[in-house]
């Protein structure tokens, strides 16, 4: 509820920004949520391509066997290295079953289940995004609609996504930069509508499971997450187009206490990370750039459509990451208090 | 098509996803607004539905036995050899931090004059998995987070 009434108010400030705003196609908005909520009532097996670009561009292709309304399970065939490796999502917990290490991780999910939540996030949505129909096409041999979402502010076209015509399963997605090219696109080679049986649901025998340490904290408002922080959190003064404060955490990692506040458009997310002690940053497999943030050192580093920034302030550590660019990112930073 | 109701005609092509995409949504809209309509659509994918189910309870399936040898096989296959696991151990992704790690460790072990209190390591994964987590409510957030960045060793 409180995730609501928060939306509630950037909306209503937004509403005053984006004098002029076309109003959505309610047609296409109602389809849109269809296809949003299908897999809640909807079960499906397939097999997905997922294309990342950007700099090092790769596909990954995994099986999925999804059970309405919240047991998903993905098996992945590729890349090599993943090929074993699946991840089952049950009932707000998420297990990565990782064949290389013989182990399951287990972890936090909080899935879509909450309706109310869900119903704020898209009215947030429908505020900052027209929703325009594009032309029909077919994927994995069903008719899709193409149902394309433009950002009111930039008039740029920031998602595309092609949902099933009779079923409403979103069976392509597509995400682009700033500047129009297609940075992630996730398609449906085949789809075939039945309930896997739920044996298939079951982990591994032989694997143990650990606890990742996302498990410890519980999502609730930001400005409760701040108040119970336990140290003085600085927050932005500025935030992109269209974003609003939706979600915050107090998670204990490695024995730091850390503030996670979450902000939203409706389609684009950024969290901002503020370590209560002195940290630094490892980046496995990435190599970081080193930038300047109002005259602070930073790190920064992007993974397909996200980008990281994480830069110390005395005692503090603070990270950004989310799917808005750099430069956001930098301006966000930016405009928290020395 | 909101001034007017559908007919039993348009309300089985929309069923069965064969209306054009703006009549699709004429038909979203109006269905949004119309308890009448939606429950003759609702009798109708009732009727689609059983007729479905009917289809699939006398489609033959492969023995459960079939089913579990063929299972046990792709498992089989997957399995790494020694040679294998001792490949993955050395690919960059594994050994770079490992390389990374004892340096540290010897670094923070034998450097002269080095504070007590030193700055705590944190991956750059656990910050985007609690992103992707706390972001999984989101209209489009995709709630199963990519296998690359969980099998870091994230659980310590």
């Amino acid at each position: 509820m409180k995730r609501v009434n928060l939306i509630a108010v950037a909306l209503a400030a937004a509403t005053v920004t984006i004098a002029g705003a076309q109003p959505a196609n309610d047609g296409a908005s109602a389809m849109l949520m269809s296809a949003i909520t299908a897999t809640s009532t909807l079960s499906y097996t397939g097999t997905v391509e997922v294309f990342r670009g950007g700099k090092s561009s790769e596909t990954t292709v995994y099986h999925v066997e999804h059970r309405a309304p919240n047991l998903t399970r993905r098996s992945y065939t590729q890349p090599a290295d993943l090929s074993g490796d699946a991840v089952l999502v049950e009932r707000g917990l998420i297990y990565s079953v990782d064949s290389e290490r013989h182990r399951v991780v287990e972890r936090r999910s909080d899935p879509a289940e909450d309706t109310t939540a869900l119903d704020a996030d898209y009215a947030l949505l429908r505020e900052n995004y027209r929703i325009v129909l594009e032309g029909d096409e077919a994927i994995a041999g069903r008719r899709t609609f193409g149902i394309g979402l433009v950002n009111k502010y930039t008039d740029r076209s920031t998602m595309l996504v092609r949902i099933d015509a009779v079923t409403k399963l979103i069976l392509e997605k597509d995400e682009f930069a700033a500047d129009g090219t297609l940075v992630d696109r996730m398609r449906f080679v085949v789809v075939r509508y039945a309930a896997a049986p739920e044996s298939d649901f079951s982990l591994p025998p032989g694997f143990p499971v650990v606890r990742g340490d996302s498990l410890e904290g519980t999502p609730e408002s930001p400005n409760r997450a701040v108040e119970s922080a336990g140290f003085a959190v600085r927050e932005p003064h500025f935030l992109p187009g269209g974003f609003a404060p939706v979600e915050g955490d107090v998670v204990k990692f490695r024995g730091i206490r850390t503030v996670h506040l979450l902000y939203s458009d409706g389609i684009r997310n950024v969290s901002l990370f503020e370590n209560a002690a002195p940290s630094t940053l490892e980046t496995s497999g990435v190599t970081p750039e080193h930038v300047h943030v109002d005259g602070r050192e930073a790190e920064y580093a992007q993974q397909e459509t996200t980008v990281l920034l994480s830069w110390d302030d005395g005692p503090l550590h603070y990270t950004l990451v989310g799917e808005a660019g750099l430069v956001d990112l930098e301006r966000i930073a930016s405009s928290i208090d020395k | 098509m909101n001034e007017t109701h559908p007919n039993i005609d348009q309300i089985v092509d929309h069923l069965h996803g064969e209306l054009p995409a703006a009549d699709e949504a004429a038909m979203h809209a109006h269905l949004a607004g119309c308890p009448k309509c939606q429950e003759r659509r609702n009798e109708e994918a009732a009727i689609t539905q059983t007729l479905r189910a009917h289809a699939l309870a006398t489609q033959l399936e492969l023995p459960p036995a079939l089913v579990a040898r063929i299972r046990m096989e792709i498992a089989e296959a997957v399995q790494p050899s020694w040679r294998q696991r001792l490949r993955l151990f050395f690919r960059p992704i594994v050994l770079l931090p490992v390389a990374a790690a004892a340096a540290l460790v010897i670094y923070l072990r034998f450097s002269p004059g080095h504070s007590a209190v030193t700055p705590t390591p944190i991956d750059a994964a656990y910050y985007v998995n609690e992103h992707a987590a706390l972001a999984a409510k989101a209209p489009f957030a995709d709630n199963v987070p990519p296998a690359t960045l969980t099998l870091d060793d994230e659980a310590r």
